[in-house]
Formats: C-alpha cells, sequence, structure tokens
C-alpha cells in the first residue's frame, strides 16, 4: 500500500481518498442541519481531498443551484464555523450537485448513474461512492435493490474502486424486524462496505470514554466487581417530541434512544480491552458485553424495568403539554416516554455489579453521563458513627463534558470529619479547540473505511435480542397508568423504587 | 503591590479560595506553567495580550519574567489570577522583576513556581542570546522550549538547530513552524492523489515565493527555510553537496536526492512583497514534475491573504482546484497550538537541522565569504 513520505510526521496522516458522497433523500433536515455542514467543515479543515463531490438525491424537485442555496442557508445556520466565508462556500458548492428521482424508479437510478459517471470524468472521483441513506428504513429495500440492479454497486473485493453504504438507526424494530434489515443490506452490500451510524459514538467524549480507560493505569484495576458497586448510565433530555410525533408513537424511548444510544455507552464502558485499535478488535469486545447481557424475560421484566410517558409540567419557567397532546400523538398513546432498567452483566468482571439505566425525555435538566460508583471502604476507621460516602466517579458525555472525581476529606478542624469533596474535569475549559462534530467524524471515517465507530451486524442483533423480550412483555403484560410523571420531573416514582429498593439512589445529575 | 516570593504561593491560595467562595463551581486547575523571558520592556504588552489568549483557552500557570539593570540586587514577585472572558479564574499570573545582579538568581527563584508535576514550557521572547547563562540554564530546565522563528533572521535558524542538538532533554517548538502545518499539509496533499503519487519521484523543480521584510537582505524568510528544511528531510535530498547560485531578489539551489536514481532538483526562492502579507510569509509555493514539468502542482495565495488555491495538473487525471482557507494565526493561537501537546515534535527538529544545512553558506552566522557560491 502506497505511504506518502511527505505524510510522516505531519498531524493529518489520514486523508480521504476521491469519492462521490450519495445523500438519499437529500431533500430533508437531517442533510440541510447535519450532513451538509459536517462536509463543509470538513473541507474548511482541508480533510475532504480535492476530487470530492456530492450528489443529493430526493423525490423533491429541485434543481442544483436551488439545492446548493438551501444548503448555504442551512449551513449558514448550523455549521459550527461561522461565518460562512463566500469564497470557501463557492469552492465547496461547486461540489455539490442534485438529481431529482424518486427511490422506487428504475429510471431515477439511471440518471444518478450518469451523473456518478459524469463525476468520475469531470470531478476525479475514480469511480468511489459512498450511498448515504438518509431516508426512512421502509424504503431502504427498494433503494438497494435499485442501486445494485443499476450497477451502482461495486465489488468488496475491487481494490481499484469502493462503494460503501452509510445507514441511520433505526437498525429495525425489533430482533426479526433488524436481522430483516442487514439481510437486505446484506443482499446489495457485503458487511464491510455497510456504515451503520449511532452518531453517540462520533462524540468526542464517548471517544475519550475509550482514552479514559486504555490510556490511563490507575483506574484500570479498579474498573471490575472487585472495586464498583454499581454503575448508573442516564440519557436524560429536557425537551419533549419536538415536532417528531409520528416517529415517536412508532419508537418510544427504548427504540429510539436505549437500543442504540445507551447500549452503545454501556458497551464502551464494560468492554475488555481489545487487542488492538482496530474496527473489529473493538467491534468484538463490544459484542462480547451485549452477548453477556442477562436476558429480561418473563416475570423479571417487570422487577426489572419501569416505563414511563410525562404528562404536562413545566420546562424553563414555562408550561408545557404532556406527551399525549404533542402533535401526531395519540391521545391515548402507551407509548414510553421513559425508561428506566437494572442490567447485569454475566462475565468475570462485571459479576454481582448491578448497571442501572435511565433515559427519558421532559425531566428536570439535559444530561447524558456514566457514573461508577465504588464500594465503600470495608472499614469505617475513620468515621466510626457516620458512614463514609463512596467514591463516585462520573464520565459526563453531554452538556458540559468532562470527568469528576467524588471522594473524601477531611473537614478542617480538631475532630475527624470526612466529608466528599468533587475534583472536577472540564474539556471546555481545558482545550479551547471546539469538538468536530459527531457526523464529521463519522462522515470521514467513512470515507476512509475505517469502521471502528460503526455498529456492526452483530452488534445490532444482539441488542435486539436483548432488546425484544422486553418490548414484547410489555405488550402482552399488565399496561402501566400514563402518564405516570409531569414534564420538569426526574421521571415516574416506580424508577426511584426500582433502585430504592437495591438501598441504592439514582445519582443527583 | 509587590509580594514576598515566599508569600507569592500563599497569596494565590487566597485569592482561588475567594473566587470559589464566590461562584462554587470554581475548579483550580491548571495543566503546565509557561516561563516567559521578555528580553526587552517594550515586548511586555505584546507578552501580555498572548497571555490573555492562551488563558482563554487553557488554565495555565504563567510567570512573566523581565529584567531591570542597575539599583540594589533583588527579585520581586507580583501574582494574580488569570481571568478569562467569562469571568472565571484560569490559572495563576506571577511576575517576577529581577533587578541588579539579581539576574543570576532568576533560575533558581522560578523553580520554586514551576508547578509540580505538570510540565513546565519556557518562551523566550525576542532575539536568541549566542552565549547567556539566564537562557541556558531556563533551557535545562524546560520540558518545552518555545521560539519564533518568524522573528529571526535566516542565520539564527542555525542557532536554533544548534539550541536542539546541544539541549535534548528539552523539546523545541516554534511558533512559525505551527502556522507552517497548514502548508506542508498542502504540499502533501498532492501526492495523496494515486495518479499524482509517482510524481513525488519526478520532482525538478520547486519555487518557493515569499513576501520579504523591508530591507531584508536574507535570501529567504525563516519560513521558506524551515519549508526547505522539511522538504530535504522528507525526500532525503543532499544538503551538503547543494549548489547555490546567487541572483539580485532571487536565488537557486541544485541539489540531488539520495539512494535512488533521481533527476536533479532545482529550488528557486523569489521574492514577492505583497500588502496585507505577513512578512516572510510564503505567497507561492509550486513543485514541477516530469519531462518538461509535464506534472505542476502549485498554491497560491489569492488576492484575499487568507485564501490560497490549490491545483495540480496531472497528465490525463482531472483533480479540481480547491481553494482553502488559513484562519488568522496569531501570536497567541500559535502559542496555544504548541502547549496543546508540549511533546517533542522530531519532524520539527529534523526539518531545522536540514534548513542549517542547507543554508549554512549563505546565512552564516559569522561573516565570510560562502564557500559554494558561484
Amino acid at each position: 500500500m502506497y505511504a506518502n513520505p511527505l505524510r510522516v510526521g505531519l498531524e493529518t496522516e489520514r486523508v480521504a481518498p476521491p469519492c462521490a458522497f450519495v445523500i438519499f433523500g437529500a431533500s430533508g433536515d437531517l442533510t440541510r442541519r447535519k450532513l451538509i455542514p459536517a462536509l463543509y467543515n470538513l473541507n474548511v479543515s482541508r480533510l475532504l481531498p480535492a476530487s470530492f463531490s456530492m450528489i443529493g438525491f430526493a423525490n423533491t424537485e429541485s434543481t442544483t443551484e436551488q439545492f446548493r442555496a438551501n444548503m448555504h442557508a442551512g449551513t449558514a445556520q448550523f455549521s459550527r464555523r461561522k461565518p460562512v466565508a463566500d469564497a470557501t462556500w463557492l469552492d465547496f458548492a461547486s461540489r455539490l450537485h442534485y438529481v431529482t428521482g424518486t427511490f422506487e424508479d428504475p429510471a431515477a437510478y439511471g440518471r444518478l448513474r450518469e451523473k456518478l459517471e459524469e463525476l468520475d470524468q469531470t470531478a476525479g472521483t475514480r469511480g468511489n461512492r459512498i450511498y448515504y441513506l438518509a431516508i426512512p428504513p421502509s424504503l431502504f429495500p427498494m433503494a438497494i435493490e435499485n442501486l445494485a440492479k443499476a450497477g451502482l454497486v461495486s465489488d468488496p473485493n475491487d481494490r481499484s474502486r469502493f462503494t460503501r453504504i452509510i445507514v441511520e438507526k433505526p437498525f429495525g424494530r425489533d430482533l426479526a424486524s433488524g436481522d430483516a434489515l442487514n439481510q437486505q443490506l446484506h443482499k446489495g452490500f457485503a458487511e464491510s462496505q455497510i456504515f451503520r451510524i449511532d452518531h453517540y459514538l462520533g462524540k468526542e467524549t464517548v471517544q475519550n470514554l475509550l482514552a479514559f480507560r486504555f490510556g490511563n493505569e490507575i483506574f484500570e484495576p479498579l474498573w471490575n466487581r472487585n472495586h464498583i458497586d454499581h454503575v448508573q448510565i442516564s440519557v436524560a433530555e429536557d425537551i419533549g417530541v419536538e415536532g417528531r410525533g409520528k416517529f415517536y408513537e412508532e419508537a418510544g424511548t427504548t427504540r429510539d434512544i436505549v437500543q442504540n444510544h445507551l447500549l452503545q455507552l454501556l458497551m464502551v464502558m464494560a468492554m475488555e480491552p481489545p487487542a488492538a485499535f482496530e474496527a473489529d478488535a473493538v467491534r468484538d469486545e463490544k459484542v462480547k458485553v451485549l452477548r453477556a447481557l442477562r436476558p429480561i424475560v418473563g416475570e423479571s421484566v417487570a422487577k426489572l424495568t419501569v416505563r414511563g410517558q410525562y404528562a404536562h409540567g413545566s420546562f424553563a419557567g414555562k408550561p408545557v403539554v404532556g406527551y399525549r397532546e404533542e402533535p401526531n400523538v395519540s391521545p391515548h398513546s402507551m407509548i414510553e416516554t421513559y425508561v428506566a432498567m437494572k442490567l447485569e452483566v454475566d462475565n468475570w468482571r462485571w459479576a454481582g455489579v448491578p448497571i442501572y439505566i435511565r433515559a427519558g425525555k421532559r425531566l428536570t435538566k439535559r444530561s447524558t453521563e456514566i457514573s461508577i460508583h465504588f464500594k465503600r471502604v470495608p472499614h469505617s476507621l475513620l468515621s466510626p458513627k457516620e458512614p463514609i460516602t463512596p467514591d463516585v466517579l462520573a464520565l459526563r458525555i453531554q452538556p458540559d463534558d468532562g470527568i469528576s472525581l467524588r471522594f473524601m476529606a477531611k473537614v478542617p478542624g480538631p475532630s475527624m470529619i470526612l466529608r466528599p469533596v468533587n475534583m472536577d474535569f472540564h474539556y471546555g475549559t481545558t482545550f479551547a479547540e471546539s469538538s468536530p462534530e459527531a457526523y464529521e467524524r463519522l462522515n470521514l471515517d467513512c470515507m476512509l473505511g475505517d469502521p471502528t465507530l460503526f455498529a456492526r451486524a452483530d452488534e445490532v442483533s444482539a441488542a435486539w435480542r436483548f432488546i425484544t423480550p422486553v418490548i414484547e412483555a410489555w405488550q402482552h403484560g399488565d399496561q402501566p397508568t400514563f402518564p405516570n410523571y409531569h414534564a420538569g420531573t426526574w421521571g415516574p416514582d416506580d424508577a426511584a423504587r426500582l433502585i430504592e429498593k437495591d438501598g441504592r439512589a439514582w445519582r443527583r445529575l | 503591590m509587590n509580594i514576598p516570593l515566599d508569600q507569592v504561593d500563599k497569596h494565590l491560595a487566597k485569592m482561588w479560595d475567594g473566587a470559589t467562595r464566590h461562584d462554587q463551581a470554581t475548579a483550580r486547575t491548571t495543566l503546565l506553567t509557561l516561563v516567559i523571558i521578555v528580553t526587552e520592556d517594550a515586548m511586555v504588552e505584546r507578552v501580555n495580550k498572548v497571555i490573555s489568549d492562551v488563558v482563554e483557552a487553557q488554565p495555565v500557570r504563567t510567570i512573566v519574567v523581565s529584567c531591570a539593570q542597575g539599583g540594589e540586587s533583588e527579585i520581586v514577585a507580583n501574582a494574580a489570577l488569570h481571568m478569562n472572558s467569562q469571568n472565571q479564574p484560569s490559572g495563576d499570573a506571577i511576575t517576577l522583576l529581577a533587578k541588579g545582579n539579581a539576574r543570576h538568581w532568576l533560575p533558581e527563584n522560578i523553580d520554586r513556581f514551576i508547578l509540580s508535576g505538570m510540565p513546565c514550557c519556557v518562551w523566550w521572547v525576542g532575539d536568541l542570546p549566542d552565549r547567556d547563562n539566564l537562557f541556558e540554564r531556563m533551557v535545562e530546565r524546560a520540558d518545552l522550549t518555545l521560539l519564533n522563528s518568524a522573528e529571526m533572521d535566516l542565520r539564527d535558524l542555525n542557532k536554533v538547530a544548534d539550541i536542539a542538538d546541544k539541549f535534548r532533554q528539552t523539546a523545541m517548538a516554534d511558533l512559525t513552524w505551527s502556522r507552517l502545518r497548514g502548508m506542508q499539509d498542502l504540499i502533501a496533499r498532492f501526492f495523496d492523489h494515486p495518479d499524482a503519487a509517482p510524481y513525488l519521484d519526478e520532482l525538478t523543480r520547486i519555487t518557493f515565493a515569499f513576501s520579504p521584510r523591508e530591507n531584508d537582505i536574507d535570501v529567504a524568510s525563516t519560513r521558506v527555510g524551515l519549508l526547505l528544511g522539511w522538504l530535504c528531510h522528507a525526500l532525503h535530498l543532499d544538503t551538503q553537496h547543494a549548489k547555490w547560485y546567487l541572483k539580485k531578489g532571487a536565488a537557486q539551489i541544485v541539489m540531488h536526492r539520495r539512494g535512488g536514481n533521481y533527476p536533479e532538483i532545482t529550488v528557486h526562492i523569489q521574492r514577492d512583497k505583497r500588502p496585507g502579507v505577513h512578512d516572510g510569509a510564503l505567497t507561492r509555493v509550486e513543485l514541477a514534475a516530469g519531462v518538461d514539468e509535464e506534472a505542476l502542482f502549485t498554491i497560491a495565495r489569492q488576492d484575499d491573504p487568507a485564501n490560497v488555491l490549490w491545483t495540480a495538473r496531472v497528465p490525463s487525471v482531472v483533480i479540481p482546484p480547491q481553494l482553502m482557507h488559513f484562519e488568522s494565526h496569531n501570536e497567541g493561537r500559535m502559542l496555544r497550538r504548541c502547549l496543546e501537546n508540549p511533546v517533542r515534535d522530531p519532524l520539527f527538529e529534523q526539518s531545522v537541522r536540514a534548513a542549517r544545512d542547507i543554508l549554512r553558506s549563505v546565512a552564516p552566522r559569522l561573516s565570510g565569504p560562502p564557500s559554494t557560491y558561484r
């Protein structure tokens, strides 16, 4: 493999090859808010190759000029780099193109193919293609089939060019549909060509969790059942469904957050050290965690899980409606907007260490964190009357990314009085350079052909294998009384009881 | 108000205490100690501006050191907290003034304020001394010694390389080198393209154009020197047997590449005074390769000097041009970049050594006729 001698020692050692990046569903919000601003930022950072082209492919009638103008407005509003400079935008925009077509129309794929071949000639994209499916999963099979029929997918063993496909979650609704989706994807693409995005994995702080665990010696010896009492993983949002009522009625918090983002955090927190920081080595270790999760089935579903749905309440000092009053939501909806579970990972490292997870909408505040709660000291030597508060290591994902360690210190004075103190590390005040957006990192990794931060088929399948029995048990078992928590609170009382019955409490976020 | 040296830490602790009571969220985080040796009073204002840029991004302890001639020998200190734009404390600000002969006591007295267990970086502001006991003792203490080659003459690259050779326990960093990183990336980018890559072995000409300082007599700016040093190192060019040809306003160097049957490479250095462009900055870099320069790679600064146009012409291959924007790099930003990862940068040290070797004959430290002139 060719190695550019001028790259040795430079900060950018990996450079994306020439390629055409095709976004299916380019007239949608994701393209304007996230994907194009991310590509623009990559271009400004000089991380896109000169021979880069992007094609928007959607059924909305539009011209390339209109598409460019629309993307300019989106980038100006949503890019982390502001203002958008005219000269650099014009240069970037010259690489944006648009093809109108419906996803079921084979002729549209013919036009797409013509455009791609034209760009191979005029922009030097060399037959390399990335297809980003920013479309509903129900359209995936059609798009995949038509891509293959139109000869737009190269052989995965062809070293002279590549074809890759990026798909967004949800990766199915349950184990059967998740596996069916994988089968559909595999009809057109080899697993090595498929990049399943979970944007949480593109976040700097999630990657820093790997750095924290495997780049420091002091914590890893403590990272096991001998020293850890329990773990809490929280994904709390203060917003409601924000106009996505129709989607949420289909998904709910379990499918929207738990099956993907939350289990990804769990895997990164609990995985064994991989042999190398390479895609398959990392993903092998992650999937082992999912396989070691003790199944929650039968009677244990009611004991180990809690569902909630928000009623009216307040947000930022103003009244807000309940979930059932949100647009496009059934007034009798039984969809959960809150989930809490008690999980167990049955392996050598984590045996007997409960992992409490919770995720919800319209909670008191927005906060995503993993907190590691260490065991109490074995003997309360210094404070025999008062129990010593256990140490807690909190890894904050968002907002205010950082790490804090709570430990005991002596209160000054003649008596041996201990109190917990916090040692805090904030990314924002330590590293000033703004972090790249998750979509920048992940799109670039896909161009580079590095799938480390993408979910593999067996990972998705294992996640559904764990979650599906829970969802099915909820559907067939006793139904909770919804709504059962007010907007702006910390969720249903049952969630507090779930952890309190073990003599523990949710950490204040 | 001056503070006795042995009271500085106590004074700082009290100020942190006050800040913490005022705002419970305050944490006393510091990443490193930055010792700044200011050699001329006129530079103090510039240094303060740079420091305020740095502490905005990184909580550091700064120790600004200056000297005053005459008077009773003593070191006087002052201490305060840096505050960032959100009015939160962002490190300790210690200033030391050495009067009379107290300059000799500075290293040990600086030592007492260096944060334990954290990196110590020393930034020498101003001309590099040829021989200076304070400089050498401070470099010995530093994990990272910072310089800014943009304010040096070409012959000073000699000194920088000598320091890198002499003080091998300390890493060297150059503020201007951090700015050159973007240009290096653009040059490397030409040969990332699989169809352009073979032309790297067929290079025949490299042209650098730079905007010179007023009345500058050097054949090249230090930036050109460093970039040339980098290419010499990366491409294994034989710096020992380079032949210089000097003309008014331009210079040529004929060189060979070691380790293979490569064509001769001619390096052209041209002056191109441009308004709005920093002194010494590059305005154009061009690499030509193949028979009759069939492949041509150009980086050209545009009318808006923040923009450069990158073009690659390779036979039978389409590579579209790209307009790149370079954000303005003030001294504070460059220093921040250097401090972000205060470790040894072997590429810089190798490049500056190669620059010394190639430039020695046209920018000697001692006056004398260059032996290889023609």
